[in-house]
């Protein structure tokens, strides 16, 4: 009876051991490792569609899709942070950029010009496990709650990559009159043995309708849709 | 004197800009259509300063200006061309209604400002036609862009209509319909929208205002000062209304329509028959044309009147210095 119940103890603490091993080994710290000296040269695809109805009119476009080259030169790091300059054909932008993806510092731009960056939780992240991000968005005296949401969808131990996915939905005014939705739903590649983002897509959406109201009379004056897909690759790393 | 004082405050009237006269017919509709532009552009405007800080999601990437709606765009610049069909349209509305009844020719016709400007050089030069007539035809042509008027242009305002909707293809003449009657239907009190259809659809497909073209075919030949008997004109109906027939182009009402003076008399005929009445303006251009083929200003002066004397009956009383040269002859 005793020998019954040592063996069941035994066999509770192996399947305790099994399960902390799996769950440590679906986890892992996203946060990026770039080399100082090393630059990363990235392509991205624009491709931009919108309709436009008014009345029973309809106005459709779709432009073909665009490509911009852009390269990371690391600088140094310093203070918890990376120096880089992201190179553009018409500009350079400096920026230090924490590990997990946060800006602590851009010198060349306005600080409430910066945009809202997603970032990385720190620390162990497990697959499944969903992190948010939330900030207010301030334009003149007005802000706007907006917020990222981010998930780890798998982990490739083969490629050493992980999958996430990322979404924003901001608040944006409301009104009876003018109705607007904006969406923004992404899918990202990170690579955990270089620390790096070897390939994002993501497609944002903006709707808006237009109604012209008075007293009981209420019409539908313009309708207006657009899409843009972005498809960020990692091109080449320099020495 | 009194002609002439008549013509100054006859000029100082229908000089006014045409925007600035307050019955436009074409403004609210164009202003509804441009305020829901601007609450548009707003908007998206404002909307766009949000949503460009999380567009790009990476801190590792370079900020990219906006995708151009371009589908916006496409709205935008066939509104554009509504603007300019509403501002040809009311251009021709305001120019029928200033001009269109013929009155304003005639009072042209009646003080001969071409001849009192020309007074002051007479006296220092003399009487020499072939210098002063230059200088009474520029007065005229002056006098017609101080208007607002173009000869070409302006001679039948259908043709000028016509072509302005000739600029809209099918679909956006529709687009502008479905707005108008979006607009009459959020203000059924403002009947502008339904003037604007109305004035499009009736007076593109018939003549209308033709005392302009009266007005565009100087007549300014003859030194005689024409004795129009003021009564004449004053006494006729159509007249005395001078939006009498643009109410019936923009069918301001069924009741108004069925007026009995309107229906009776048409405006155009009421003119036409005025007009005809003051002979002496027609026998005077017959000599105009006469005299540029045959350059014997004196005889056709003769003649001319002679040969319309069965149907004007006041030929004499119009045309009292037949014999004598006609010094303001710009035609020789």
């Amino acid at each position: 009876m005793k020998t019954w119940k040592s063996n069941r103890k035994i066999d509770f603490l192996l399947l305790f051991l099994l399960l902390s091993i799996s769950l440590s080994a679906a986890a892992e710290t996203v946060k990026l490792g770039l080399q100082p000296g090393k630059t990363y040269e990235y392509n991205l695809v624009t491709t931009h569609s919108s309709s436009s109805r008014t009345l029973a009119s309809v106005f459709s476009h779709n432009a073909k899709p665009m490509q911009k080259n852009f390269s990371l030169s690391v600088i140094d790091f310093q203070n918890d942070a990376f120096i880089v300059d992201i190179k553009t054909e018409q500009m350079v932008y400096r920026r230090y950029i924490k590990p997990d993806g946060q800006i602590s510092g851009a010198p060349a731009e306005a600080g409430s010009q910066i945009p809202f960056f997603l970032t990385f939780p720190a620390g162990d992240w497990q697959v499944g496990q969903r992190h948010q991000i939330k900030r207010t968005i301030n334009i003149g005296r007005q802000s706007f709650p907006a917020g990222w949401q981010l998930l780890l969808k798998s982990i490739n131990k083969e490629q050493e990559t992980a999958e996430i996915v990322f979404a924003c939905a901001p608040e944006l005014p409301a009104s009876k009159l003018a109705m607007r939705k904006y969406s923004l739903k992404g899918r990202l590649i990170f690579d955990l043995a270089q620390g790096l983002i070897n390939q994002a897509d993501w497609s944002v959406e903006y709707s808006f309708n237009l109604q012209n109201r008075e007293i009981a009379v209420a019409r539908n004056l313009w309708q207006i849709q657009e899409k843009t897909v972005y498809s960020l690759k990692l091109a080449n790393i320099a020495e | 004197m009194k002609k002439a004082g008549f013509f100054l405050i006859f000029s100082i009237l229908f000089s006014v800009p045409a925007m600035a006269i307050e019955d436009s017919i074409s403004s609210r509709f164009k202003f509804w259509l441009l305020n829901n532009e601007a609450r548009m552009l707003s908007t998206i405007s404002f909307d766009r300063q949000i949503t460009a800080r999380i567009e790009e999601p990476f801190a590792i990437m370079p900020e990219s200006p906006a995708a151009i709606n371009i589908s916006v765009e496409r709205i935008l610049s066939v509104h554009r061309k509504f603007y300019q069909f509403l501002d040809e349209i009311e251009q021709v509305y305001q120019l029928a209604a200033r001009f269109g009844n013929g009155r304003f020719a005639i009072v042209i016709k009646q003080a001969r400002p071409e001849i009192w400007a020309q007074v002051p050089l007479m006296n220092i030069q003399g009487p020499s036609k072939s210098l002063t007539g230059p200088y009474r035809k520029a007065f005229y042509d002056t006098l017609i862009k101080t208007l607002g008027l173009d000869a070409q242009r302006d001679k039948n305002l259908s043709a000028r209509l016509n072509k302005a909707k000739a600029r809209l293809s099918d679909e956006e003449m529709r687009l502008f319909k479905g707005y108008a009657e979006t607009f009459s239907a959020l203000f059924p009190g403002d009947r502008s929208a339904r003037m604007v259809l109305a004035f499009v659809e009736n007076a593109s497909t018939r003549q209308f205002a033709a005392g302009i073209s009266r007005l565009l075919e100087p007549d300014i030949v003859s030194t005689s000062f024409v004795a129009v008997p003021v009564q004449a004109a004053a006494t006729d109906a159509g007249l005395d209304d001078p939006l009498a027939e643009l109410e019936k182009l923009t069918a301001m009402t069924e009741a108004e329509e069925k007026q009995p003076g309107l229906d009776a008399k048409p405006v155009e005929a009421a003119v036409e028959e005025t007009l005809a009445d003051l002979q002496p303006d027609e026998t005077e251009t017959s000599v105009g044309v006469e005299s540029e083929k045959t350059a014997t200003t004196d005889e056709t002066s003769e003649t001319a009147p002679a040969k319309n004397n069965a149907s004007d009956k006041n030929a004499a009383e119009i045309e009292p210095e037949g014999n004598q040269p006609d010094m303001f002859n710009i035609w020789d």
